[in-house]
């Protein structure tokens, strides 16, 4: 492998275009001629459909096509959408009620779609689809996150989508029976929106025989062989692409329902199809995230050594499973249940619950927030508890730097880590030492101040295979083409930089494709924070095998030992060197068209595993509630940093998302069902007003996992800060109730009043 | 119906609206000038702010019908006349200021009509005036940054803390 440019910070080729107005979105660039389309949706969370007339709106002006489930059932698309399944702890599947594009007998939850209006403009299918007749038998709905309640599927008694369980009961039961000590915590995290600024959205075209849906994604090849199934098309006649993405969070990796109701109708009509969600639609149809509840227990030896940990959880999965509900609060869950402990026995035990809501799925980290918040948050009550120092706690019980491959509770294996380290200089670089004099400061006003840690380790997910091809062109530049796929992270700066590092061709002869699945045969999308480290992976392997078969090809001109070096091939014998591009050229001119294109796949040997210390400090007015973040320090150890400002801006991004979660954001039900947190006015994003300048330091181990030693930044800054601003609040209160979140300025009122 | 006239980034632009056409939804589809982004239907998030007659709107809350005549500068108007990036722009770009850059139009839109208010804002002036602008990417440390760096401000205790 060459030398590459870690640690340059090139500007990112994509800004100019974002910064200029010259984005490409989706809604920005769908045809003009493109018919709009406009979904009907439930009105109420659990009803019969007793009446759905769509006579006077497929008469309306400019009105071509009114689809509902039984046009759908008449063009011969399959009947429910597919998902991932768990297997329940007595080796049954879980539940797999279908979940149909647009509702047919009965809605269960408000917002999901019932009919499409497709006109010539997005006035007028609005407009049409007021007039579409629906009549509703209200049905009671469930909506507690417990077992029991009024059914929503006959499929699924008690409501219980699965019931699975993973580690040695057994051991776990003798450990607490023999535990010096025993902690217990119960931790609500609410249902959040992902909230992407950029809407969902999709178009779709049919030229007669090939369908080309065109929508906000994060990786095309899931949803093109959805499609031809859903569809009863040849795979090859499918095209998938992604353009410029305005925020995914894993919210976006899911095929929701619109997308192939708008393909359907593209090839009914024969017609461009568009359709672009508001965000009241966006709010009531996106997948929604976290929404649990978690029962957790430690066993400790009389000198705070953990013996035992124990997590059960309900989590709510909305009406019905999305693609990997199921999986995400209870295998993703159980990836980095433990953290970064040494416990010898351990178990996680979750359900899924469906209520008449809408449904839920990954966002930001998919589970291991979820984890690492629940134990964080005990690991923070047990310090609390047994009058220990939360950082001595941590340290006591971290495995060992020696003790690595670590074998996990969910049986995968972690290679490196020296978290006392990553540790140390968290508490060094937070000032813990000047915290006392800090917070008499702030009482001194009749303040309130807490600090709180947060130690996390973060699984990087997703598919560990990926491939990179580069084509050379006749004008001396070259396109890189690369299966994972942007969503504002700046891969195309990252990818192109890397193999220009690798080859030594300038950036600005490389061109980077993604997104498009006719012209990359396969990929593994955005998420789960895989892309840089797999996709650096597969550029080396390209690179390596390219750059033989050119020195193979160059050895009669060069010498038999040609070596490729620091981006020129040359050979002992000669004083000829060539650049990659020039023997690109000459490949071209003697006709060698086999050179012109090089393609390799790479598959990761070991995940990754981030982790990190977070502190936050909080200022409180115990009269108001009112909380101020007054300072935030995350040290995290990603292995080396290949673009350290990308890195940075993923981690920003990341802390923020977890400071919604634990101080505004939560989606609201009435006892309908009906969402009360319709808007942003309702629903409470952070704003820049909330937040003060944000520390990270790099603290790096690079890891022999992959060749680069990255471990991968995408999620980390929200599986760290959840819990460091939940525990800075619950210090800030001193001992009390447990704090549950989101903690809004009148619940952090009602938790002073109540201790005052 | 009707046709509506404004001058847009300094060119006379015309195009059809009706009574309820928002002036966001008219430089998009009237005009094809679709750098200004729509992130809400209540008027929370900015991803539509552009200036009309020198200050600036959000353009989801405007009627195109209403601003007949008006002079309104977006996204698309920003960079000099060479064609290099505005001093805001490039300070977006060298701090990092955007990832996705959806909201990316309505912040620098509104970080411009800042800056000419107030050319040398504190953090807290700037964190207060982007209120109305909703990121979801950047945690907007750097959108702060790229703020007060294009005050002339010195930003450089901001940034990384490496080993
Ligand atoms: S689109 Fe105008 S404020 Fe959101
Ligand atoms: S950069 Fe994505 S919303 Fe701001």
């Amino acid at each position: 492998m060459q030398a590459f440019g870690k640690s340059q910070s090139v500007h990112r080729i994509e800004d100019r275009r974002l910064l200029t107005g010259q984005g490409r979105f989706l809604d920005d660039i769908a045809p003009r001629d493109a018919l709009h389309a406009v979904f009907l949706r439930a009105p109420i969370a659990h009803g019969r459909i007793t009446a759905l007339d769509l006579s006077d709106a497929r008469a309306a002006p400019g009105v071509h096509a009114v689809f509902d489930a039984a046009a759908l059932a008449q063009a011969g698309l399959a009947p429910a959408m597919e998902a991932s399944l768990r297997t329940n702890r007595d080796g049954s599947q879980g539940a797999n009620p279908p979940r149909p594009l647009l509702a047919g007998d009965r809605v269960c939850f408000v917002g999901q779609p019932v009919a499409m209006v497709v006109a010539d403009t997005a006035a007028q299918a609005r407009d049409a689809a007021e007039m579409i007749d629906l009549d509703l038998d209200p049905l009671p709905a469930h909506l507690a996150l417990e077992p029991g309640g009024p059914q929503i599927h006959p499929e699924a008694p008690e409501n219980i989508a699965y019931d699975w369980a993973i580690g040695d009961e057994q051991a776990v039961e003798a450990a607490f029976a023999r535990a010096a000590r025993r902690v217990a915590i119960t931790v609500e995290q609410p249902r959040l929106l992902a909230a992407s600024m950029e809407p969902r959205g999709a178009c779709a075209e049919w030229d007669g025989q090939r369908l080309h849906l065109c929508f906000s994604g994060q990786g095309v090849w899931t949803m093109k062989e959805r499609l031809a199934r859903m569809l009863h098309l040849a795979p090859a006649d499918v095209r998938v692409t992604i353009p410029d993405v305005g925020g995914g969070f894993g919210m976006k990796a899911m095929p929701h329902p619109e997308y192939f109701v708008v393909a359907h109708a593209a090839r009914a009509l024969g017609r461009a199809v568009r359709w672009a969600s508001d965000r009241s639609e966006a709010i009531l149809s996106d997948n929604s995230a976290r929404d649990l509840r978690s029962d957790a227990e430690l066993a400790l030896d009389e000198n705070y050594r953990i013996l035992a940990y124990r997590v059960r959880n309900w989590s709510n999965l909305g009406a019905f499973n999305s693609e990997f509900a199921q999986g995400i609060q209870s295998g993703l869950f159980s990836m980095v249940a433990t953290g970064a402990y040494a416990i010898p026995a351990a178990m996680v035990h979750s359900r899924g619950i469906y209520t008449n809501t809408t449904q839920v799925d990954a966002y930001r980290g998919a589970g291991r927030p979820e984890a690492i918040t629940v134990l964080e948050r005990l690991m923070d009550k047990a310090a609390r508890q047994l009058g220990q120092c939360p950082f001595d706690l941590r340290r006591r019980n971290f495995i060992a730097p020696d003790a690595f491959p670590h074998d996990t509770l969910a049986q995968d294996r972690i290679m490196d880590g020296e978290f006392a380290r990553v540790l140390e200089r968290a508490r060094a670089e937070a000032d813990v030492a000047g915290f006392p004099a800090r917070r008499a400061e702030s009482e001194a006003r009749g303040m309130r101040r807490g600090l709180g840690l947060c130690f996390y380790i973060e699984s990087i997910l997703g598919n560990p295979t990926e491939g990179a091809a580069v084509e050379f062109h006749a004008d001396g530049t070259l396109t890189l083409f690369v299966g994972t796929q942007s969503n504002g992270q700046g891969h195309e700066t990252v990818f192109a930089q890397f193999l220009a590092d690798q080859t030594g061709v300038p950036l600005d002869a490389i061109r980077v494709v993604q997104g498009d699945s006719d012209r990359i045969a396969r990929g593994g999308g955005t998420g789960g924070s895989r892309s840089v480290t797999v996709q650096t992976t597969a550029t080396v392997a390209m690179v390596g095998q390219m750059t033989e078969a050119f020195a193979a090809f160059l050895a009669p001109e060069l010498g038999a030992d040609v070596a490729f070096e620091d981006g020129t091939f040359r050979a002992a014998g000669s004083n000829r060197t060539l650049t990659l591009i020039e023997a690109a050229a000459l490949a071209r001119a003697e006709g060698r068209d086999d050179l012109l294109r090089h393609e390799a796949s790479a598959t990761l040997e070991a995940r990754s595993y981030p982790n990190g210390a977070h502190l936050a400090e909080v200022e409180i007015d115990p009269e108001t509630g009112a909380l101020r973040l007054e300072r935030y320090t995350a040290v995290d150890d990603f292995g080396n940093l290949l673009h350290p400002r990308l890195v940075e801006g993923q981690v920003h991004g990341g802390i923020v998302q977890g400071f919604g979660q634990a101080l505004s954001e939560r989606v609201v039900f009435d006892p309908d069902g009906q969402p009360l947190t319709g808007s942003f006015m309702d629903y409470a994003l952070p704003r820049a007003s909330d937040l003060p300048f944000l520390r990270f330091v790099s603290e790096p181990v690079p890891t022999a996992t992959n060749p680069l030693g990255v471990k991968g930044c995408g999620e980390a800054g929200t599986v760290g800060s959840i819990a460091a601003l939940v525990n800075a609040v619950q210090d800030a209160l001193g001992d009390g109730a447990d704090v549950q979140m989101p903690l809004t300025p009148q619940r952090i009122w009602e938790l002073f009043a109540r201790s005052a | 119906m009707g046709k509506v006239t404004m001058t847009v980034n300094g060119r006379q632009m015309t195009a059809e609206a009706e009574g309820r056409t928002l002036l966001s939804t008219w430089l998009r589809e009237g005009l094809g000038l679709t750098g200004t982004h729509v992130g809400c239907d209540t008027s929370q998030c900015g991803a539509c702010v552009v200036h009309v007659d020198g200050q600036p709107v959000k353009s989801c809350t405007a009627l195109a019908m209403d601003l007949d005549g008006a002079e309104v500068r977006t996204i698309e108007g920003m960079a000099n006349a060479d064609g290099s990036l505005s001093a805001i722009q490039q300070a977006f770009q060298d701090h990092h200021g955007l990832q996705c850059g959806f909201c990316t139009p309505g912040m620098v839109m509104a970080a411009a009509a800042l800056l000419k208010e107030n050319p040398k804002p504190t953090e807290a002036e700037v964190r207060h005036y982007l209120e109305g602008n909703i990121c979801r990417c950047t945690g907007y440390h750097n959108i702060v940054k790229a703020v007060l760096a294009a005050s002339g401000q010195d930003v450089s205790g901001l940034g990384i803390a490496a080993e």
